[in-house]
């Protein structure tokens, strides 16, 4: 989700990506700030996912999970149903 | 694209380097497919780390991961209401009649879980059972 709020930001973009820019936010019927900001919203999510998601796989195997740690969730979701 | 119902015994097992959590989770890293989660195995497994079953700093991890990688779904009504039925049709636990239901709602094609009660669904969902 974009923030309401706007900065202006000023970059240098290579000749070739910005013509791609420029004719996609036309084909699109968009301004090339919405278009940016659109595309780095995108990349800079997936970027945090991507870097969360491999932080969660290095522990894989190398977690000190208590063997019996899938008993406690057993335990815990039994206890809810308790009379 | 392929969307993947993943229980709270799935990020155990991640921890514990399970061969086919792992693969499923980076395939889920790499796009191949979306994952969904109940908000509730998020309770669980932060309930599992102050009971010390699996490390604070590892609990914290996922609980970042989880969300960035996953969509995370929260019980609201609809999901509430499918829940008691199926817990009642199939006399299932609370807790894994509201993972059912929120993977059924999401549409999920597969529900990766540990636990046992779940295989008695059956239905045009697979549960895969780690």
């Amino acid at each position: 989700m974009l923030c309401s709020h706007h900065m202006r930001l000023t970059v240098h973009l290579p000749d070739d990506l910005a013509r791609l820019l420029k004719q996609i936010a036309l084909n699109e019927g968009k301004s090339m700030s919405a278009l940016t900001a659109e595309a780095l919203d995108f990349y800079l999510r997936e970027r945090r996912r991507r870097a969360l998601g491999l932080k969660a796989l290095e522990r894989a195997g190398k977690a000190p999970a208590d063997p019996k740690a899938l008993e406690a969730l057993e335990e815990g979701r039994r206890e809810l149903d308790r009379p | 694209m392929s969307l993947t119902a993943l229980d709270t015994g799935f990020f155990v097992r991640l921890l514990q380097g399970d061969g086919r959590a792992v693969d499923r989770w980076r395939a889920l890293v790499e796009g191949e497919g979306e994952g969904v989660v109940s908000g509730l195995s998020l309770v669980e497994l932060l309930r599992l780390s102050l009971k010390g079953a699996i490390g604070r700093e590892d609990a914290g991890i996922l609980l970042d991961a989880i969300p960035a990688v996953c969509r995370v779904v929260w019980p609201n009504w609809t999901v509430g209401e499918r829940s008691a039925r199926l817990s009642h049709g199939l006399a299932l636990p609370l807790v894994d009649a509201i993972v059912l239901a929120t993977a059924l709602e999401a549409g999920a094609e597969e529900l990766w879980t540990t636990d046992a009660h779940l295989t008695a669904y059956e239905g045009r969902m697979r549960v895969v059972r780690l």
